[in-house]
């Protein structure tokens, strides 16, 4: 999967326009990172990737690249 | 632990909710988030309206109020209660237990044996399975299982990550005898290791309450709360259930020599239509017949979520009709309750609503 991909699939997660969101974005500073969004990747990651993300994984995410680095 | 247990079976159920009904659209702007992403999350989880008390209607007025409408309805005596079982984790006082309390409100003879289970999200199946197991043990022959919460007056409205589902209500199922070859297959199994992902840390030995815990804090999502009041670890209680349910639901077809595809109707505890609508799919159950609709009508009023997901989703064709449904809860322990039975041809199934204005009398 490309980077473009993934971050389309979090663009969708957020509910953003197409090509909004960069890698570098700070979690923190985004309107859209709520215990929603973060539920929503925490399934996600389940769905997608087989992979499962614990509350506390989720407290450790500071930039949007540390949710891609995971998507694999 | 698993269990089978015969000659019995639920023979009338009544479920009571306040009248008073709290919209979430009105409550957006006390939590400290943009009210767009409030609404994102109301669709999502299934947050519309829930039935708070107000501070004077307790859960032993809920409960009351439920008794005597199936006293007035003509489907049990007074005289014929054998034994009441109370199961909640909200008291009246914290002396003497609920039961005793009710049993007071309502006169009931000195006679009727009278328990409390101090159970959550899982109390009405245990509360079911230890209701079935006194009757068996010593032939009675009416046995009331009462689950009630009430109290969501008190709870922190800026915790958005609580306070929109939050709900009261009150349930009474009367358990009767039934012929032999009927029987109830109860599963329970318990995660105590997780069981930080609900918990209220203060207010009880470990940690009394003070004027320190009970200042509001903001956590790393922004939710404020207290360490007086219930910590929810949301990631941690999704895992739980998508991870464990289906598991006990297995077990249980197991237990009770059941295709998983013969289940009419899963009724579940009702923790948010999200995860519900999760889990349906994930075990592969069509979700008309998971019912995920208490939330978003009522809020979540823990183990009484499951009466009053049956009297408001099933109540007439309960009266005519015999189903094989799985009863099944999770929640704080972090434990799974399940119970697999034929329920219907019932005496009686409703939900009613209470006035709140002081009187029990139905």
């Amino acid at each position: 999967m490309t980077e473009q991909e993934k971050l389309a699939i979090l663009e969708d997660i957020f509910d953003l326009e197409a090509g909004s969101l960069s890698k570098e974005q700070v979690l923190k500073e985004l309107e859209e990172w709520d215990s929603l969004s973060a539920l929503s990747v925490v399934v996600m990651m389940k769905d997608q990737f087989d992979k499962k993300i614990t509350g506390s994984d989720v407290r450790k995410f500071v930039k949007v690249e540390d949710i891609l680095n995971l998507m694999c | 632990m698993k269990s089978i247990i015969s000659g019995v079976k639920i023979s009338s159920i009544c479920a009571v909710v306040p009248a008073r009904v709290l919209k979430f659209e009105d409550e957006l702007k006390e939590f400290p988030f943009p009210e767009s992403s409030s609404r994102r999350l109301g669709k999502v989880m299934g947050f519309r309206e829930h039935r708070i008390a107000d501070p004077k209607t307790t859960l032993i007025d809920l409960a009351a109020y439920g008794i005597n409408c199936l006293f007035k309805e003509g489907v049990i005596k007074k005289e014929d209660i054998d034994c009441l079982v109370f199961s909640s984790q909200v008291r009246e006082h914290l002396v003497p237990g609920n039961s005793k309390v009710l049993h007071g409100f309502l006169n009931l003879s000195r006679n009727t044996h009278c328990i409390d289970l101090y159970e959550n999200c899982t109390g009405f199946i245990s509360g079911l399975y230890t209701a079935c197991s006194i009757m068996r043990a010593s032939n009675l022959n009416c046995v009331l299982l009462v689950v009630s919460n009430s109290g969501c007056c008190y709870a922190n409205k800026k915790d958005r990550n609580t306070y929109p589902l939050a709900g009261d209500a009150a349930g009474i199922a009367v358990i009767s005898r039934a012929d032999e070859k009927e029987t109830i297959d109860f599963a329970f199994f318990n995660d105590s290791d997780l069981r930080d992902n609900l918990i209220t840390p203060a207010g009880g030995m470990r940690m009394p309450a003070t004027e320190e815990t009970a200042k509001m804090h903001i956590d790393d999502m922004g939710n404020y709360r207290s360490l007086n009041q219930l910590h929810m670890d949301g990631t941690g209680v999704f895992h739980y259930v998508m991870e464990n349910v289906p598991f006990l639901i297995k077990e249980i077809c197991e237990l009770a020599d059941v295709k998983k595809e013969d289940i009419k109707y899963h009724l579940t505890h009702q923790p948010n239509r999200f995860m519900l609508e999760k889990l349906a799919d994930l075990i592969n159950v069509p979700r008309e017949i998971m019912f995920n609709n208490i939330v978003e009508n009522f809020g979540n009023s823990s183990s009484s979520t499951i009466p009053v997901n049956i009297a408001y989703n099933l109540s007439d064709k309960l009266i005519d009709n015999s189903y094989k449904v799985c009863l099944s809860a999770f929640g704080a322990g972090m434990s799974v309750a399940g119970a697999i039975m034929n329920l219907g041809k019932m005496d009686y199934c409703k939900l009613i609503e209470h006035p709140c204005n002081g009187s029990n009398e139905y």
